[in-house]
């Protein structure tokens, strides 16, 4: 039997128990899950806590938290559609400039929504998965009536109010032409697939969407997008169809519990806090004086600073400094790391770094920087992987 | 024998306004439709032959648009000669937010430091009426201080390596080449201002 069967016979052992033994899993999926089977998407809900130990409870556990995201849908996205029939349009209305009016909370929101909208269409462009049509587009929004404002609409519409806002303050000659102009939203990006069909770039919109009203004094941040990208990749692509019919509400919720995890990296206010970014790349150098006090030397003498290069990958896990199967990888290692806050990130990062030692020693600032910030693709993941543990067992953070 | 000088030029500007698409076209004359966000900065370069004897090379610091991330900005532009300044033609708010980052720059940087204003997205101007911010207002606020300013597309390269161009001989006229290589302590430190208020007043300049 190959090392990859017994792993992957464990992992089905494991999985197929009414109580799961988390500390078994921990430890396999640290070495990797395999790709076959939905193993993967299965171990990081159990991982993120999404799935309870006690797998008898599963069943009801999903229904309950798929019903309660189909809740949210209605609530973010479906009542607040203004439509000319509804209530609070009677009693307030878009020149309401009252803190609490519900049309200020509107157009607030729909910043966040252009914001988010342009960030997702451009997620993982080397990929065509997320510009691909799901099999399974959101229903609570396909069976609402004619009217009814829809996300899409929302930013068309955003769109053009924010145009003719703009407009009035322009020469005359500019705003006759853009009144003539039919489509004003810039549609050479992603399109849109027709009414009653979504691509995958949309679901996570909608994901991102209801986290920052859900989450309203974090929000949306740049970024974000990056870390929901792998999370809802791993479980739109699951082979059971079960579970990928529901990716959507799934991924939601392991989004959720990760951001509670890492959220400070995306705050400024946390920026000094001890979980805050600043804090974590102090401690990523620390450990990296440890590792390699030559490289630490080095980089300190060039004025490496790492602002430059570890803040992009602390922030998004190295979700952008790898192809994707690599950073999903990575992040079975992580997951099945997390409850030490993303300690062995830092290890990671510092084997990225020993991988790269030769080449850095004998590079200007500028090469370095370029270096770090493209990290060469030819190497395995495995690799660094490797080094990390070994780092890992050599040094104490 | 005369090594080549270098200088740090930091790109700023909203998020989406095609930062990243002007430093990949001017770096490597390449284009993307659909390149994903920029988080922290990315670090870029490119030689610019300025006349037939100086060699001036860029390292260009992309930073990412989205607020949450300006407080990052000063490291990049604390101690660069140069910047460019990015809004999109076709969105009138990122141009109050270039006028911030102007502002910004000056206070932080003074004047000597050189910075371009790039209208980009020209290309929609054109193809369709999608303009929201005329050039020739933006053209007097870029005379009245004191920034380069041309309109721009990443997509098509339009006028991309005539802005960098132009910033580039400036720093050039401004510091010789012998002195640009100079770490950075070698300019003057900027002069640390009060407070947010723009009046402050020196001996010399009296306002009306």
């Amino acid at each position: 039997m190959t090392l990859y069967q017994k792993t992957f016979d464990q992992f089905e052992a494991i999985l197929k128990c009414d109580m799961i033994d988390i500390k078994k899993l921990k430890a396999l999926a640290f070495n990797g899950c395999p790709d076959e089977n939905g193993i993967r998407s299965l171990t990081w809900k159990i991982l993120l806590s999404y799935l309870m130990l006690d797998r008898t409870k599963w069943a009801l556990h999903l229904s309950k938290q798929r019903e309660l995201y189909r809740g949210y849908i209605r609530e973010t996205i479906i009542k607040p559609g203004l439509t000319p029939s509804s209530e609070s349009a009677v009693v307030d209305h878009p020149l309401n400039s009252a803190p609490d009016s519900s049309w200020a909370a509107y157009f607030k929101e729909n910043e966040v929504l252009l914001q988010i909208d342009k960030d997702v269409r451009r997620l993982c462009p080397d990929l065509s998965f997320f510009q691909r049509e799901t099999d399974y587009p959101c229903s609570e929004i396909l069976n609402q009536e004619a009217g009814f404002e829809s996300l899409r609409k929302r930013i068309e519409s955003t769109s053009l109010k924010v145009e003719n806002r703009v407009n009035s303050r322009l020469d005359l000659q500019y705003q006759k032409k853009a009144n003539h102009s039919k489509t004003t939203y810039d549609m050479n990006e992603y399109q849109w697939l027709p009414d009653g069909h979504e691509a995958h770039w949309e679901v996570v919109e909608r994901i991102l969407f209801i986290f920052s009203k859900l989450n309203s004094g974090q929000s949306y941040v740049q970024g974000m997008n990056e870390i929901i990208g792998p999370i809802y990749y791993t479980f739109a692509t699951d082979p059971n169809l079960e579970w990928r019919e529901h990716a959507e509400a799934d991924a939601f919720y392991c989004f959720t519990n990760l951001m509670i995890h890492i959220r400070d990296n995306f705050m400024k206010i946390y920026d000094h806090s001890e979980f805050g970014i600043l804090v974590r790349m102090q401690r990523f150098l620390m450990l990296l004086k440890k590792t390699d006090a030559n490289i630490h030397y080095l980089f300190e003498k060039q004025k490496l600073k790492p602002e430059f290069y570890a803040f992009r990958w602390l922030t998004l896990l190295l979700s952008q400094e790898f192809r994707l199967p690599d950073v999903v990888r990575i992040w079975d290692s992580l997951f099945a790391d997390q409850e030490r806050n993303f300690e062995f990130l830092l290890y990671v990062c510092c084997g990225m770094i020993a991988l790269q030692k030769d080449r850095l020693l004998n590079g200007s600032e500028s090469q370095n920087i370029k270096l770090l910030q493209n990290y060469p693709q030819d190497i395995d993941v495995y690799q660094i992987l490797e080094k990390a543990v070994e780092l890992k067992r050599l040094y104490v953070l | 024998m005369s090594r080549p000088g270098h200088f740090k030029m930091v790109l700023l500007g909203e998020s989406a306004v095609g930062k990243s698409s002007l430093a990949l076209r001017f770096a490597k004359g390449q284009y993307q439709d659909h390149a994903e966000s920029t988080i922290g900065a990315a670090f870029l370069t490119h030689t610019l032959q300025i006349d037939a004897d100086t060699t001036l090379k860029v390292e260009l610091w992309d930073t990412a648009g989205q607020e949450r991330y300006h407080s990052l900005a000063p490291m990049y532009y604390r101690g660069a000669q140069a910047a460019l300044v990015v809004y999109d033609i076709t969105n009138a708010d990122s141009l109050s937010q270039a006028k911030k980052w102007v502002k910004e720059l000056r206070t932080a940087n003074g004047i000597d430091m050189i910075i371009g204003l790039a209208g980009n997205k020209a290309d929609l101007a054109t193809t369709v009426n999608k303009r929201k911010v005329d050039a020739r207002e933006v053209a007097e606020y870029a005379d009245d201080n004191q920034l380069i300013f041309m309109e721009t597309s990443a997509k098509r390269g339009d006028n991309v390596s005539e802005i960098f161009m132009n910033v580039a001989r400036q720093v050039a006229m401004k510091q010789p080449t012998n002195t640009l290589n100079k770490p950075q302590g070698a300019f003057p430190p900027t002069k640390p201002k009060p407070k947010g208020n723009s009046s402050c007043c020196s001996s010399s300049d009296s306002k009306s």
